[in-house]
């Protein structure tokens, strides 16, 4: 047996041994029922967690009138916890008779702060945020189904306060950039590792090594995200930890942070069910446009609907829970129909007393079509219109002064060539969970989980000659330019995790809790593509074709290690962290041995010290509890950057071999090293709350991907010879000044600095990560710098608006945001409405906007002012200036949106039809109000990763789509 | 069912189940090795020394070959007064002409030439001596391709490092070094067709250096061997590498635009259909004639340099021409920085001053036109004749090397035009030195800046294009200078 395969025993062992140990014993036991409702407003509050202190491994949840079930509660004296997000946790003593039912309705009271909630993400095992010296970020599943988002990271987006999440296109399913706590990487992406249910599922959130490109020279915009496709039905809830002290227990896996999304698995006490549909219009952000016809030409208000429903229930032994949704949406661009759905089902067995077992199975698939842009040169509606470019295909270019013949020749133009244009995506995927808990005495946890992601990609673009001829790229009679590409990815992700948590305590005053675990996971990512030219037009496959091509690639990683964490606390005054993980990878290089990262924290919860108590109130000073922590965490290289090899080519129908990757025998893992502090502190029983924090952190062996000198002949290779500085505040802040039966507002917002820089790069030239060639603007990674700055001709004017200078490879600017946050409000009226908005902000960022460059180049009417006459005049021409000037492209993106307002309605149950249990009526706009200080969205950014997984920064305005604003009407009905 | 006998039926029921899925597991353990992960590409040492290698790598080489030699020759264009690149893609700046260490262009032509030395070198040392079946010639088209990379590099560069991470060498030493291996090839070189290439490039290389004894001898040779010797660079139509040039000279957007008196040689790689590529001529006997010519005109022996002029003119008259769909090329009706002219209509004066003359610019738009696709000039038997002064063969003989060599590459080299040291490589390389005389481009100072060498005043009403400077001209005006004409 070779020692790799001692894992696959280790880990197949275990679950026998759980089953085994699983022996049922019968005692006598009773039922616990009631209600669970926010104090104050006494509205009902579904999906908080009921157990008693003895059996934690047997949770009930309240369902969407607040009602819970908790059966097979031991006879005796006890204690009943009932915890929800966002709530203190309530804990009562009970004492229930053998095949007695007793009733006890629960009122929680609301707590920003959220200390009482129960995590594991990143945790070993389940543990109180109270006892835990860094951030971590819960959304419960209130939050989840209030929210018209319709990906995980739109959801996230005015969820996260600490994060920054960006869609990058308005065009359905494409990438977004998720940063939290800077850039650590220039080589990767800095999108957080993501668990459902805790299996590793596909993040990618660039455009794949073999895949669509619709964007030219930066082939990330408009490149479909795996994201866009993970369900969001059915969610219990998300829990997200920035990277650093937080993530040390993932390892190599996690410098970026984790989100992982627990999905539900059902409540006991009979068959609940809900039916819910999403009804309303997709309509374009106008304001952005130059040209007031380019929403009629290329954009629609676009109905969209989306239906959803599910049952869950179970008895005593087993709950399920079962959701499918249907979603279809015309978009607010023309053609861009676009559709999904999904099934998901999780149930959970008590297999006896000590025993348990959940499942998940989730599938989903979409499909939607893309539309070229950015850089993607030919027909590009966008660059055409917006741009000015349209004259190069006879058009006069100023849109909006055009003649109604002349509009209807243009209008004719657009319309066919957007409904030639054949473009699409469609993604599959199916994500299964089982984890098996065991919990030998109450004070030892144990668990296994196994997991698959599967996620299947077909990217396919579909070129007639009708195309290209309607477009002008070739003239009429053309038979034989027509293409056809087709790329499909197909990932799949393996995950399995042994784990064990002892609670203990020294004494009475001592708690001790200690996780250790072994985790494995593997993914395999192999991409082909097949394409063909000359292909006949009406032809959807490339079989038959004048000529076929394909190509494929793979990528395959397996990361392995264990860990060890205990926390050891006094008094739950007095909290100590201390953890390590050990791992290897098959990325790394030959000469790397197994990685470790160490993790301290330190937790003082000062308002529990009885000479701070015996002075200030908990009425005045609620909580107050002080955290600092350290922590390394890392992130694998890119599978395969390890080895030396031969590349190939076909030539002239023979092999051709030359020198292809150089190789690293030393590759290893990007370092990230965070120091962090905070406090978090509650003022007049939570009225107002505070979580102050600062960070700061290193990221050494950053791999650097950099050319080396050209008279090598050598492409770059990957080497861990970077550093990475990254530091900011987190502060954050909730006010209740109303909280009363009838009336509650709560108020809240989130601050976050950031100052990133690139420290060292070991004498490696400066390198671009995005953008195009140093004529124009680049992003770049430089000593000294912020990671991917913006570089380019910095023009210098005098009074009379010449010209006096041209500096070359100047800064000029950075689109990673100084501040950033969000804020928003809940009003409650009665026990039934409730409104809410939520929005967010950035400051300090600049971005490039080719879409102003060239419609001055193209010389569009209203560009006069672009530069400075007597400038233009000095260079004689648009075209010699427009390059020298790329300052004036650059322009702040600080924005301010408002990203929903919601109106939430729970009808009376009187009113309601004979089976429905409940009902809720919701109306929100997603986009309402912008307000931005440069002169387009600076939220339509080119995401500009260079390749698979790569850094993307963004920084660019280029023929891209705004976000819509949307308009949603939801029913929900539960029974 | 009551509580205990379901938990006994589920523990029933599961445990034997994962018994059995553990129990497989663990027999099965080399069957699931998790952590087993197989790189699908080759690596060196799996490659080296298996049978075919050499063979392999030659060909990798000569595709090598091309993707350097695409690099050379689109920037090479742009930079020279031919073609002006009148779409927002490729190098803005080289137009202008602004050759900078920084631009990407020169890094990347830098090191697409130091690639094609060292994937040479590489076959020669490390490949080819563990594959029995290399065969001398295959060795001799090894050093001919390393000897292409050093003439590019004594061509087209100030100076560069001769070996990865190496000294600086200058322009001449590179073009030594090019010379070494041309000689060692046809020393070993059992094709004799190969053979004329070595001899011809050595004439190249020898004509740059300026050793006209050992230019004329290897030009003579050549044609005496040979008087109609062509060598093309075949692209892979289907695979790649495309003809870079032909990519830019005939798509509908992006394309270069000639000046408009060479308008009527263009575009010399026509498209032929979706799957197939023009070859460029890289080494042709046209080459020789000019350099018997221009040390005939060095000499002042102006009466046999005409007649080599008259043996040059039948040559190129001789070689193929092509009829072409040519109406896709606008002419920057596309969405060009400038528009230029399309129709034969259109009278050209190669300067201000010089008299208008028709036939130089073609019609497009009505139906095919007849391009050459090796070599062609608007020079005549009757223009050759009315050559009387040394320096009127001189212009006369630029004015076909520009037209022989369009779109080839050559013009920038015979403008004395060279590109600096990159940046990357100064910063790279503990060899090189920031400030060094060689992170600057050489632009003779007789060379027109903003765009001056590819101006022209087009008047659409009076059909007239009127070229801002004639640089055939100012070269021979400048003839003594040491970058440009190397016999003078």
């Amino acid at each position: 047996m070779t020692r790799r395969s001692r894992w696959a025993v280790t880990l197949s062992i275990v679950p026998l041994a759980f089953a085994a140990a699983a022996v049922a014993h019968a005692q006598g036991t009773g039922v616990i029922a009631g209600r669970v409702t926010e104090a104050g407003s006494g509205k009902p509050l579904s999906y908080a967690q009921v157990y008693t202190d003895n059996d934690r491994n047997r949770v009930a949840r309240s369902d969407a009138e607040g009602r819970y079930r908790l059966f097979n509660v031991a006879a005796g004296g006890q204690t009943l916890v009932v915890r929800l997000v966002g709530y203190s946790v309530k804990s009562l003593p009970v004492t229930v008779a053998a095949g007695d039912t007793i009733t006890l309705d629960i009122q929680l009271a609301s707590q920003p702060l959220d200390l009482d909630a129960v995590v594991v993400t990143g945790q070993g095992g389940e543990i109180s945020k109270r006892r835990i010296a860094t951030n971590v970020d819960v959304v419960g599943s209130e939050a989840i189904e209030a929210s018209p988002a319709r990906r995980i990271d739109e959801l996230l987006q005015a969820k996260l306060p600490g994060a920054q999440i960006r869609m990058t296109s308005g065009q359905a399913g494409t990438t977004s950039i998720i940063r939290t706590r800077g850039i650590t990487s220039v080589n990767q992406n800095s999108t957080p590792v993501i668990y459902v249910d805790g299996v590793r599922v596909d993040n990618l959130n660039t455009i794949a090594t073999i895949g669509l490109n619709v964007s030219g020279v930066r082939s990330q915009g408009a490149a479909t995200s795996a994201l866009a496709d993970l369900p969001i039905d059915n969610i219990e809830r998300v829990e997200f930890i920035p990277g650093g002290a937080a993530t040390t227990l993932y390892g190599s896996d996690a410098a970026n942070g984790v989100i992982q999304i627990f999905t539900k698995r059902g409540t006991a006490g009979g068959t609940k069910g809900y039916i819910e549909s999403n009804v309303g219009f997709d309509t374009p952000q106008t304001q952005f446009h130059f040209f007031d016809r380019t929403a009629d030409l290329i954009y629609q208000n676009g109905f969209t609907q989306g239906y959803s429903g599910g049952i869950d229930g179970g008895n005593e032994n087993i709950t399920y829970s079962v959701s499918g949704n249907i979603r279809s949406a015309e978009s607010q661009r023309l053609f861009g129909d676009n559709r999904a759905f999904g099934l998901r089902n999780g149930v959970a067995a008590y297999l006896g007393t000590k025993a348990r077992y959940q499942g998940t199975v989730s599938y989903n698939q979409s499909n939607a079509p893309r539309f070229r842009n950015g850089n993607s040169g030919g027909y590009n509606a966008l660059w055409l219109l917006e741009d000015g470019r349209s004259f190069a295909l006879g058009f006069d270019n100023n849109l909006d002064s055009l003649s109604d013949t002349d509009y209807a020749s243009l209008k004719q133009f657009v319309q066919n060539a957007e409904a030639l244009q054949n473009i699409n995506v469609f993604t599959r995927s199916w994500t299964t969970s089982h984890t098996l808990s065991y919990d030998p005495v109450p004070s030892l946890k144990t668990n296994v989980t196994f997991g698959v992601n599967n996620r299947f990609s077909k990217e396919s673009e579909v070129v007639t000659n009708q195309f290209l001829i309607a477009t002008k790229s070739f003239p009429a009679g053309t038979t034989d330019r027509g293409y056809i590409n087709n790329y499909e990815r197909n990932y799949t992700g393996f995950t399995f995790n042994l784990g064990a948590q002892h609670s203990g305590s020294v004494g009475n005053n001592l708690s001790v809790i200690t996780s250790v675990g072994a985790q494995l996971f593997r993914n395999d990512d192999a991409q082909v593509a097949y394409q063909a030219t000359n292909v006949r037009d009406g032809a959807l496959t490339v079989a038959g074709a004048g000529i076929t091509t394909s190509n494929d690639i793979a990528y395959r990683v397996a990361n392995y290690g264990v860990f060890a964490q205990t926390n050891i606390s006094y008094l739950e005054r007095y909290t100590l962290e201390l953890g390590l993980r050990a791992d290897k990878n098959t990325a790394f290089g030959q000469n790397t041995g197994a990685q470790t990262y160490p993790k301290v924290g330190l937790v003082y919860a000062l308002s529990e010290e009885p000479w701070l108590r015996s002075r200030i109130s908990t009425d005045v000073l609620s909580d107050l509890r002080l955290r600092a922590a350290y922590g390394v965490a890392g992130q694998f290289p890119t599978p395969f950057a390890n080895d030396r090899t031969i590349a190939f080519d076909a030539f002239n129908g023979q092999q051709s071999a030359t020198f292809g990757q150089p190789g690293n025998s030393d590759l290893k893992p990007e370092r990230t090293a965070t120091l962090e502090y905070g406090a978090d502190i509650g003022l007049f029983n939570n009225v107002a709350t505070f979580g102050l924090g600062y960070y700061t952190s290193r990221t050494t062996d950053a791999l650097i991907s950099a050319p080396p000198a050209p008279s090598t002949g050598l492409p770059s290779q990957l080497r861990n010879i970077g550093e990475i500085s990254n530091k900011g505040l987190e502060l954050r802040a909730s006010f209740t000044p109303i909280s009363r039966p009838g009336l509650r507002l709560t108020l809240n917002g989130a601050y976050n600095t950031l100052t990133n820089r690139v420290e060292d790069l070991q004498g490696t030239p400066p390198f671009a990560i995005s953008g195009y060639g140093a004529s124009t603007v680049q992003g770049m990674v430089e000593e000294g710098f912020p990671v991917g700055y913006l570089r380019g001709n910095k023009a210098i004017f005098d009074a009379n608006g010449n010209v006096t200078e041209v500096l070359q490879l100047q800064y000029l600017g950075k689109p990673t945001a100084d501040k950033f946050g969000s804020f928003g409000a809940s009003l409650g009226l009665g026990e039934r409405l409730t409104l809410s908005m939520g929005a967010d902000y950035q400051f300090g960022s600049q971005q490039q906007s080719f879409d102003r460059a060239f419609r001055f180049l193209y010389g569009v009417k209203g560009t006069d002012d672009y530069v400075p006459e007597a400038a233009v005049t000095q260079y004689g021409t648009r075209s010699a200036i427009w390059q020298q000037v790329m300052n004036l492209w650059v322009e702040n993106t600080d924005y301010v949106t408002v990203r929903t307002i919601t109106a939430d309605y729970r009808l009376n149950e009187r009113l309601l039809p004979g089976l429905a249990t409940d009902a809720r009526i919701a109306f929100s706009v997603t986009n309402p109000f912008r307000w931005t200080a440069s002169n387009w969205d600076p939220e339509t950014d080119l995401a500009t990763a260079g390749g698979q997984g790569g850094a993307a920064v963004g920084g660019y305005n280029y023929a891209t789509d705004s976000a819509p604003r949307s308009f949603i009407l939801t029913l929900r009905f539960g029974f | 069912m009551t509580r205990h006998s379901f938990a006994r039926a589920s523990v029933r029921v599961v445990a034997p189940l994962l018994a059995v899925a553990a129990a497989t597991l663990v027999v099965s353990c080399d069957a699931f090795k998790p952590t087993d992960v197989v790189n699908p590409n080759i690596t060196d040492q799996q490659f080296i020394g298996t049978p075919g290698a050499g063979a392999a790598w030659l060909r990798g080489t000569q595709r090598q070959f091309i993707l350097t030699y695409n690099q050379v020759v689109q920037n090479a264009e742009l930079a020279s007064d031919n073609y002006f690149n009148n779409y927002t893609t490729n190098n803005q700046l080289f137009d202008t002409p602004t050759i900078e260490y920084i631009d990407p262009q020169v890094t990347s032509i830098q090191s697409a030439i130091a690639r094609l030395r060292d994937v040479a070198t590489f076959g020669l040392d490390t490949i080819f001596p563990r594959d029995s079946v290399v065969t001398a010639q295959d060795r001799a088209e090894m050093l001919y391709f390393r000897g292409t990379a050093n003439l590019f590099a004594g061509e087209s560069f100030v100076a560069l490092p001769a070996t990865a991470n190496g000294v600086v060498v200058s322009w001449e030493d590179l073009l030594g070094l090019a010379i070494a291996d041309f000689t060692e090839a046809r020393t070993i070189a059992t094709d004799n067709t190969a053979k004329n290439s070595y001899t011809l490039a050595l004439a190249r290389a020898y004509y740059r250096l300026g050793n006209k004894a050992k230019a004329v001898e290897e030009a003579a040779a050549l044609l005496a061997a040979n008087p109609t010797f062509l060598r093309n660079v075949v692209y892979d139509g289907v695979n790649g590498p495309n003809n870079a040039m032909q990519g830019v000279l005939t798509s509908s957007v992006n394309n270069f635009q000639p000046l408009p008196r060479l308008d009527f040689l263009d575009p010399k790689f026509p498209n032929r259909g979706a799957n197939n590529q023009s070859p460029i001529a890289f080494a042709k006997a046209e080459e020789a004639h000019m350099i018997l010519a221009e040390a005939l005109l060095s000499d002042n022996n102006v009466s046999d340099a005409k007649a080599r002029l008259t043996q040059l003119l039948s040559l190129v008259q001789s070689r193929p021409t092509e009829s072409v769909d040519s109406r896709i090329q606008l002419r920057g009706r596309a969405g060009g920085k400038f528009v230029y002219p399309n129709a034969s209509a259109t009278r050209v004066a190669f300067a201000p001053g010089e008299p208008l003359r028709d036939g130089f610019v073609v019609t497009r738009s009505a139906g095919n036109i007849t391009v050459p696709i090796v070599s062609g000039t608007s020079v005549t038997q009757a223009r050759i004749d009315a050559i009387s002064t040394v320096d009127d063969g001189l212009y006369v003989l630029y004015l076909m090397r520009q037209e022989i060599f369009l779109a080839e590459g050559r013009r920038m080299a015979d403008l004395g035009m060279r590109m600096p040291v990159a940046f990357t490589e100064v910063l790279a390389n503990a060899n090189a030195t920031d400030g060094a005389a060689y992170t600057q481009a050489q632009i003779p100072s007789f060379i027109p800046l903003a765009f001056g060498m590819d101006g022209f005043a087009y008047d659409s009403v009076a059909n007239t294009a009127i070229m801002a400077y004639d640089m055939n001209k100012l070269l021979v005006q400048n003839k003594t200078s040491p970058a440009v004409l190397p016999f003078n």
